[in-house]
């Protein structure tokens, strides 16, 4: 490190590529988060649905040996149905549940520190533009939540297909590929809804009250009005019940009957669509005086 | 005299087609970062509308100072006009091009040359000094090594070397000042903006940041713009200023072709017989008035030095009692551009 040199000088070396920059934003971010040791222990703890799954697929397959559950025994459980869509159950929904708690914990955090701080002039005002800026925020809630959902997914899946019958994988290329794609759309789908509460609100507590009330309030009208209808239209503000639709579909599972499925791709797409829109608005390098 | 009137047209609002072809940036930008360019910024008739209104009208000049103080009054469009050669704001007429670089079509590139220090208080409060600016040096375009180097050389420039592992947000008003130009300068910028660089700033702080702004300017590798409300600042360390009234140019003045000039420009007060001492100096060739009986005013010739003056003073046995270069004062300069603009004004300015 060259501390003798105290002077200002020009920088004639080379620079980096312009496509780094959100790279630049994501990377401090993490390290911010992980300053945290609260944070690590929670993140940790979000690894163990995973765990959990893991040794069900263990013993799903292996259970005969322990129990001496025989072949016939296990179709007669079959027939009942009880090992339904137990792969959706024991992979998606709780990647599902695990994206939220982190986006929840993390994404109030990342823009309103900034926000309060009146950084963005000093963003802004470097050759970083709004989206790349956004999209370095976005990729902090991505790469948090995919460690904790669709990588150890994916290798649940390869740990089902290796103890499973020859071609299962082949079979059932549908589990993967749902997995990683209901995993990327909800993320994404949280992130930007975060984002812009954290945006709005400016204050990381109520930013994370205000999206969590967003679910709980929003899933109690949709269920009252669902209630009072008797159809599903009240469905549509239940952003938990589109995204159950949605991985279903695509996980190839069996289909909720909560929303059809034109309408659970609608209302994630228009509740990212608002929330990106808000986003734009609120990120400036200025503030206008009226 | 080297302050010119705005509507009087002059030496820096030059006919701007002569030197708008500036050669085409290099991919890698070094082709418009020649720092030796004269004229590094140009206005062409730029006017930006703000929520329905005009802040900045019409403005065209042509840049060439190392330092340029941005003056003018309270909503005149000083950091509209900052603001704008950012890309924070797109001309509604007109073009601003620095270092040849068009600000709207080149933002990116204009924007890596800038080093930008904000008059709010701008920060990351989470991080710690150095973090803070490593990071914005490396959002600059500097590679992660460099970055970091640069970001420990320029806390020590700026004097807060042994507070840079402390978070920004524990920083005394005085140190977030100087952290912020820390960031402003860590990627070495060929251009520097400093909005308000010494807003509350008690007076040490002040001569020191003044200090480092004049360091800088002194490189003679960084072009700075200083916009601040405070003359003597701007006095302290531009050598060019821009006035702006109304969101017009009112005046464009290079400060130190008029200190030059009125280096040979003397009030006199003598003690002994004045008529012989004023033959004397018309005889060296000065030119003498007498404003009143007390006091001599006399210009001097060029090859006619102050050492003649004593000796003549000397020989006639008279007393300089005081010698004084006349001096425009900036706030001489601000106020006769805000009078001139008031009377040139058109009616329908905002």
């Amino acid at each position: 490190m060259s501390l003798r040199r105290h002077g200002f000088r020009i920088h004639a070396g080379p620079w980096a590529h312009p496509f780094t920059r959100p790279l630049v934003i994501a990377r401090y971010n993490l390290s911010g988060v992980f300053s945290s040791r609260l944070f690590t222990i929670f993140y940790v703890a979000c690894f163990l649905p995973s765990c959990l799954c893991m040794v069900s697929i263990y013993l799903r397959y292996r259970l005969d040996t322990f129990v001496g559950i025989s072949g016939g025994q296990w179709a007669e459980i079959g027939a009942a149905g009880i090992l339904d869509d137990w792969l959706y159950y024991g992979i998606l929904q709780p990647s599902e549940w695990v994206a939220f708690s982190i986006v929840l914990v993390v994404g109030p955090s990342l823009l309103a520190p900034d926000l309060k701080d009146n950084a963005m002039p000093l963003y802004l005002s470097r050759p970083v533009t709004k989206l790349q800026y956004l999209l370095g925020k976005v990729l902090v809630l991505l790469t948090l939540t995919a460690a904790v959902t669709w990588i150890p997914g994916l290798l649940l899946v390869l740990a089902n297909a290796y103890y499973a019958e020859d071609g299962w994988l082949l079979n059932n290329l549908s589990v993967p590929i749902g997995l990683v794609g209901s995993c990327l759309v909800w993320t994404g789908c949280l992130s930007i809804i975060a984002l812009a509460l954290s945006a709005w609100v400016r204050w990381r507590p109520a930013a994370t009250l205000g999206f969590l009330g967003l679910f709980v309030i929003g899933a109690g009208i949709g269920n009252l009005l669902r209630a009072t209808s008797g159809d599903w239209h009240g469905s549509v503000i239940i952003l938990w019940d589109a995204i159950d639709v949605v991985g279903r579909d695509l996980f190839g599972a069996n289909a909720s009957e909560a929303m059809p499925l034109p309408w659970a791709w609608a209302t994630l797409a228009a509740a990212t669509a608002l929330a990106f829109w808000a986003l734009l608005h609120r990120i400036r390098a200025y503030e206008a005086v009226r | 005299m080297a302050c010119l009137g705005w509507r009087a047209g002059g030496r820096h609002l030059t006919d701007a087609a002569s030197s708008w072809s500036a050669p085409a940036p290099k991919p890698d930008g070094s082709g418009a970062d020649h720092a030796t360019r004269d004229d590094w910024a140009e206005f062409r008739g730029l006017s930006v509308d703000l929520g329905g209104r005009r802040v900045l009208n019409d403005l065209t000049a042509t840049l060439r100072g190392r330092c340029i103080g941005l003056l003018g009054p309270n909503g005149a469009g000083k950091t509209t006009l900052l603001n704008t050669l950012l890309g924070f704001f797109k001309p509604s007429a007109g073009q601003a091009r620095i270092f040849g670089r068009d600000v709207v079509a080149d933002s990116a590139g204009v924007r890596r040359l800038i080093g930008y220090m904000p008059e709010r208080d701008s920060f990351v409060g989470g991080m710690t000094g150095v973090r803070f600016v490593r990071m914005m040096g490396e959002l600059s375009g500097l590679p992660r090594d460099d970055a970091l180097d640069r970001a420990h050389e320029a806390f020590f420039h700026v004097g807060l070397g042994e507070a840079r592992y402390r978070k920004v947000a524990t920083y005394s008003q005085g140190m977030k000042q100087l952290a912020k130009l820390a960031q402003a300068i860590a990627h070495g910028p060929r251009l520097l903006f400093l909005d308000e660089p010494t807003n509350g700033l008690d007076p040490p702080a002040r001569s020191r940041m003044l200090q480092l702004v004049r360091g800088i300017r002194d490189t003679g590798e960084t072009r700075l713009v200083v916009s601040s409300h405070l003359l003597r600042d701007v006095e302290e360390c531009c050598d060019e200023v821009l006035i702006l009234r109304n969101g017009r140019i009112a005046s464009v003045c290079d400060l130190a072709s008029e200190r030059r000039s009125n280096r040979k420009f003397l009030f006199l007060q003598v003690k002994g017989d004045q008529d012989r001492f004023v033959d004397g100096l018309v005889a060296l060739g000065c030119e003498v008035g007498m404003p009143n009986r007390r006091r001599l005013r006399a210009v001097l010739p060029a090859q006619v030095e102050i050492a003649d003056l004593y000796a003549l003073a000397a020989e006639l046995s008279v007393q300089i009692r005081q010698l004084d270069h006349k001096r425009d004062s900036l706030e001489d300069i601000f106020l006769r551009a805000m009078d001139d603009a008031v009377a040139g004004e058109p009616a329908s300015t905002p």
